[in-house]
């Protein structure tokens, strides 16, 4: 019984919940705020609150984002008072407690691409912007404007708007991982960083006189581009297709083997851990890896600095030498991360204001850098971070150090500068790995950020798990001759029957719904 | 009070409510000690038992429990439709299985075991020691695993030396059941023992000696005397063990299996970890879960309805 | 009487032999855990063989630790939480142990304790139990973090177990001597399960010092965040393979793999100095037998 009353009673409660928002949203029409271009800072005495992720880099120092130095100053500069709401780091679910609870800040920071923006617009959780972008955000109307596919990414198949997007200036941003290889050794061959599998074939039997496996890494879907193939989703003359059943990726497999066979590939390599990869690119064990420019290349560089060790990026593997490939590990530039304002916000007009500062020219300065003269000083047009925030040898990490002063390492509602990366990469090397591995096609096959619907994507997740599970199992044990490659017919067989036609069908679905958008 | 319950039994005819009332009469005191505790469970259990509701629904966090719409069975049927259902419950039940058979036992012979020592510091320094591992967290253990057993570990290394092949022990599917077990030995053993320990302790001493007088040598003590004294918590924990026959971990097999092992290693918490919670699926997750639970509570009033008939020893 | 103290020598040394082999296995990875988080994280990543001691000896990993501001008010928050968490635990478990341990007909003891089984199977899920908390008013207080684990039913049918292996004419006895109910679990059946309440002293206690889920989903305020979530985040933080943000920079990671091990140094060392007080009370359990006669 009393189960029962209480039952009723949450029932009434999220009724009551859902009603008050919607009386909120009708008051608001009724804003006196002054529309168009204004200039920073406005005057103005609400304060909003934010919830987002304590970034990791200052939480050791911080308990709150409203400490650092740079979010006092961007309530200096923006004029509006902002109070941070933090989840617990690593609380997977914090976003769907923060939705199911009711209990909504007026902006959320979130990556959205496991919710359906679309959804949560029409249930009234969160804002259809298009109006208050309209007239309280021109800064980010301009810059959607100017850039009409990233327009496209940042709104739903009904083309609303729901966010306030982190968004990467420049493809190089988005490449931030890739292959290096030991390029002293290179240089001792008279060999050149390879670029198709051919080039490969001769830099490994190479390096197998030199270690004993050259490969310290177990991303070898990375190959996919040196023959065409895909390991993942792509579009294909606007045909979702799936990578791993196509006949090119049996061509992969196939190489792989052979790799292994001549011992290039580790025989353990389905246990090798980031540890384990350090260790042997480090000692000489291996002399090709794959990883990110900062967290991999920037560490080995500085832990061998002084020594003959040196890398070289290589750009993901392509057909021929003429051609770029068509495969990498690139991001969009929009990753779905953003902030969205909530219909708990009683004045979204300030809200849209408060966002829309970091699209401005100064605005994207003010986060990217901080603030002029504190954080970082203009050298002939080049904003330059001060130097004891980019020099670590007080023992405090940069990334903590920039994170306190400004947001250009982290992310939030602005557009990313190239220039901080420039900065933060300490070597040439990394410099020249983003144009390495941003050098290629494959936003021209990338299936891009589409919105499923809630039975679309329960429907997508519970058939894909069960493929994706079924290939990484016969993918590695075609690597190690377990399975002949032969099998490969009697695979694709068997993904066919797993659904892959419905999963990619569903694709296919809102990929045309994203095209007509 | 064995008066009392005759009297109990003798007004059988009389209406439930109504022996009911007179029952909540007379053990009204003990009926007062128990609301307390009672009324925690329906608070903190029964009241959000609704939440189960969404393994037959499409649950969307935004529109709640009771709003998200009805798909009756449709993720309990993905479930077993799956073509992996019968391998994932086929490895369930043998990893768990040997870690009943061998993992059960251990902590009760190593009570034992220490409990033939008369030196109380030799004792407690085995005690101290053996539970140490418990208190390592997974992602450590699990570290300490790889390092071990990966590429160059000293596992490897030395299985290389005998059959000069360094593949390791973590990419053979047929070794997989073993290092679970095992691990999970390692790990428990210790503060699993410490439950049997206590009831070691407080059998009758003077039991003991009668043995000792009617001539019974050390092993007849503990056949006669010791087994007999802790027997009803090994019967109650192994009732217990039972009724989470399906519920194998989920983190230490993720952070152990790879592809070359799923063959052996996959079972359903981590395929429900892979399908459900990565995306966020609650739906899914708690289906599952919920077939789970039915499973594991098939095998607890099984265990228990046998222990009541062989021992006379039952949960309730 | 010769013979058989040769064959208990010989079982008893095998016995010691076995002990020591165990306490061997069971110690050195903790001793693992110590050299490691000594190390310096560049070498221990090399390292593949055994530990000895710590290779390149440096305590950069404690200052990481001991540098986080919030590590106090972390030590604070789990010392309250442990010590009322475990007073109510003990309190409500021993109630609802004595209630179902009874051995007198009583009509509602049977559903009651079938009831509270079956929440050790089927319970409403994360997010309804996070919304009942939520409007019970305990959202971000460490009474949230509390109360919803009051009794866990796994520990209540051990104390039952062992309730009702107390003899039945101790009881007796006090009743006919006009004892209530109440008086029987204070003065006869609580003094006569020390041994039982020390060890769910211990798995209660344990418990709440290695809980942080149930903190990182209902406090929302960092101060009053319990030590395992101020570890765990350091954790994170330190986490290599969570690469997603691109991180640039390389000292991050220097400190990353020791760290790891320091922190479980750091969360483990307290709960290890109260076991050896815990402990006497089994011995102490022997008593009951003694009081018996």
């Amino acid at each position: 019984m009393k189960k029962r009353i209480i039952c009723g009673l949450l029932a009434a409660a999220t009724a009551f919940t859902l009603t008050s928002c919607g009386d909120k949203k009708q008051a608001v029409t009724e804003s006196n705020m002054e529309k168009g271009v204004v200039s920073y800072p406005i005057e103005t005495d609400e304060k909003l609150t934010v919830w987002m992720n304590l970034p990791g880099q200052v939480s050791s120092v911080v308990s709150n984002y409203g400490e650092t130095p740079f979010a006092k100053n961007l309530a200096e500069a923006t004029g509006i008072e902002v109070e941070y709401i933090h989840p617990a780091q690593g609380q997977d679910s914090a976003l769907n407690l923060l939705i199911a609870s009711g209990d909504m800040p007026d902006i959320v920071k979130a990556y959205w691409h496991a919710e359906n923006p679309n959804t949560l617009i029409e249930q009234n959780v969160i804002y259809n912007l298009n109006d208050f972008i309209d007239d309280y955000s021109p800064n980010y109307k301009k810059y959607l404007e100017e850039n009409p596919d990233i327009k496209k990414q940042v709104t739903t198949d009904d083309g609303y708007n729901y966010v306030y997007p982190f968004l990467r200036a420049e493809k190089s941003l988005c490449a931030t991982a890739g292959f290096m290889l030991r390029s002293d050794w290179l240089k001792e061959f008279g060999l050149e960083v390879p670029k198709t599998i051919a080039d490969w074939d001769k830099v490994l039997e190479a390096f197998k006189t030199k270690c004993e496996a050259p490969f310290a890494t177990n991303r070898y879907d990375m190959f996919a581009g040196g023959f065409g193939a895909f390991a993942s989703e792509y579009v294909d003359n606007g045909t979702v297709k799936y990578g791993p059943i196509q006949p090119e990726y049996k061509e992969l497999m196939k190489k792989l083997n052979e790799w292994f066979q001549k011992g290039y590939i580790d025989k353990n390599f389905a246990i090798s851990d980031s540890k384990l990869m350090d260790s042997n690119i480090l000692n000489g064990i291996s002399g090709v890896t794959f990883g990110a420019g900062g967290g991999k290349m920037g560490t080995y560089l500085s832990a061998k600095a002084g020594e003959s060790f040196d890398l070289a990026a290589a750009p993901y593997p392509s057909v021929s030498a003429t051609e770029k490939g068509k495969y990498s590990g690139m991001e969009w530039q929009y990753t779905t991360l953003g902030c969205a304002i909530t219909t708990a916000c009683k004045n979204p007009q300030l809200a849209a204001r408060y966002l829309d500062y970091g699209y401005s020219e100064e605005g994207m300065m003010f986060y990217n850098f901080g603030k002029e003269g504190e954080s970082y000083d203009m050298v002939d047009g080049y904003p330059k971070y001060k130097a004891e925030l980019t020099d670590a040898t007080d023992g405090t990490p940069v990334s903590q150090k920039l994170t306190m002063n400004c947001l250009g390492s982290e992310s939030g509602p602005f557009v990313q500068d190239k220039r901080y990366l420039e900065q933060y990469y300490g070597t040439d090397q990394q410099r020249d790995a983003i144009v390495q591995w941003s050098d290629n096609d494959f936003y021209d096959y990338k299936f891009p950020t589409v919105m499923l619907s809630a039975e679309e994507g329960s429907e997508y997740s519970s058939i894909m798990a069960e493929i994706k599970t079924y290939v990484d199992e016969t993918f590695s044990n075609i690597i190690i001759g377990k399975t002949p490659v032969d099998e490969f017919d009697n695979y694709v067989e068997t993904v066919k029957s797993m659904g892959i036609d419905q999963a990619m069908s569903i694709l296919q679905a809102a990929y045309d719904r994203y095209q007509n958008k | 009070m064995k008066i009392k319950s005759g009297s109990g039994t003798g007004e059988k005819k009389a209406p439930y409510l109504k022996r009911l009332k007179a029952d909540f009469k007379q053990n009204a005191v003990l009926y007062l000690i128990v609301a307390l505790p009672l009324i925690y469970y329906i608070l903190f259990h029964y009241v959000p038992m609704y939440g189960l509701l969404i393994s037959f629904k499409n649950y969307s966090p935004a529109m709640g429990v009771m709003e998200s719409p009805w798909v009756g069975l449709k993720h309990f049927m993905s479930f077993f439709n799956g073509i992996y259902f019968e391998r994932i419950l086929s490895n369930t039940f043998r990893i768990s299985f040997f870690s009943i058979l061998f993992g059960f036992p251990a902590p009760i012979l190593l009570a034992l075991l220490i409990n033939e020592f008369t030196n109380k510091k030799f004792v407690k320094t085995v005690q101290t020691i053996t539970y140490l591992p418990h208190f390592i967290s997974l992602v450590v253990v699990c570290g300490i695993i790889s390092s071990f057993a990966g590429s160059n570990g000293i596992i490897t290394n030395l299985i290389e030396k005998f059959t000069n092949d360094n593949t390791s022990i973590l990419v053979k599917p047929e070794c997989f059941t073993a290092l679970y077990v095992i691990s999970d030995i390692w790990q428990a053993i210790g503060w699993d023992s410490i439950i049997y320990f206590a009831a070691l302790t407080s059998i009758d001493p003077e039991l003991y000696e009668a043995c000792t007088i009617d001539g019974g040598g050390r092993l007849r003590q503990a056949w006669n005397v010791t087994l007999p004294g802790i027997m009803p918590t090994i019967i109650i924990m192994l009732i217990l063990r039972m009724g989470s026959i399906l519920s194998v971990g989920y983190e230490k097999i993720i952070l152990l299996y790879n592809p070359l092992t799923y063959k052996t290693a996959d079972v359903i918490s981590t395929y429900v970890y892979r399908k459900g919670l990565l995306e966020n699926n609650y739906s899914y997750a708690t289906a599952i879960g919920l077939f789970n639970s039915v499973v594991n509570v098939i095998f607890l009033v099984l265990a228990n309805t046998i222990s009541k008939k062989v021992s006379d020893t039952s949960l309730w | 009487m010769r013979k058989e103290s040769f064959s208990r020598k010989l079982f008893l040394l095998f016995d010691a032999i076995i002990m020591i082999l165990l306490m061997v296995v069971c110690l050195y990875p903790m001793l693992y855990v110590v050299f490691a988080s000594f190390s310096d994280s560049a070498k221990l990543m090399a390292n593949t063989g055994l530990l000895w001691k710590p290779i390149g000896f440096n305590t950069a990993a404690y200052k990481a630790v001991a540098e986080n501001p919030m590590i106090l008010s972390g030590y604070g928050n789990t010392l309250f939480i442990l010590f009322f968490g475990v007073i109510i635990n003990i309190t409500m478990t021993s109630l609802a142990a004595y209630f179902l341990s009874r051995k007198n007909k009583i009509m509602l003891k049977g559903p009651i304790m079938a009831l509270m089984i079956f929440t050790m199977y089927f319970s409403g899920g994360m997010i309804p139990i996070f919304l009942t908390v939520k409007n019970l008013g305990l959202y971000n207080s460490l009474w949230g973090v509390i109360l919803p684990g009051t009794i866990s039913t796994y520990n209540l049918i051990i104390m039952r177990t062992s309730f009702m292996s107390i003899p039945a004419n101790l009881e007796e006895a006090a009743f006919l001597d006009g004892a209530g109910h109440l008086t029987i679990l204070w003065h006869v059946v609580l003094p006569l399960s020390k041994a039982i309440i020390a060890v769910m002293v211990l798995y209660y206690g344990v418990g709440h010092w290695n809980a942080w889920f149930n903190a990182s989903i209902y406090l929302n305020d960092r101060s009053k965040y319990p030590l395992q979530l101020i570890l765990r985040e350091i954790l994170l933080q330190n986490d290599v393979s969570n690469m997603a943000q691109n991180a640039g920079s390389a000292e991050i990671y220097s400190v990353a793999e020791s760290i790891k091990y320091a922190v479980v140094v750091v969360a483990t060392l307290p709960i290890l100095c109260i076991y050896p007080f815990l402990q006497k009370y089994f011995v102490k359990g022997v008593m009951i037998g003694a009081l018996k006669g």
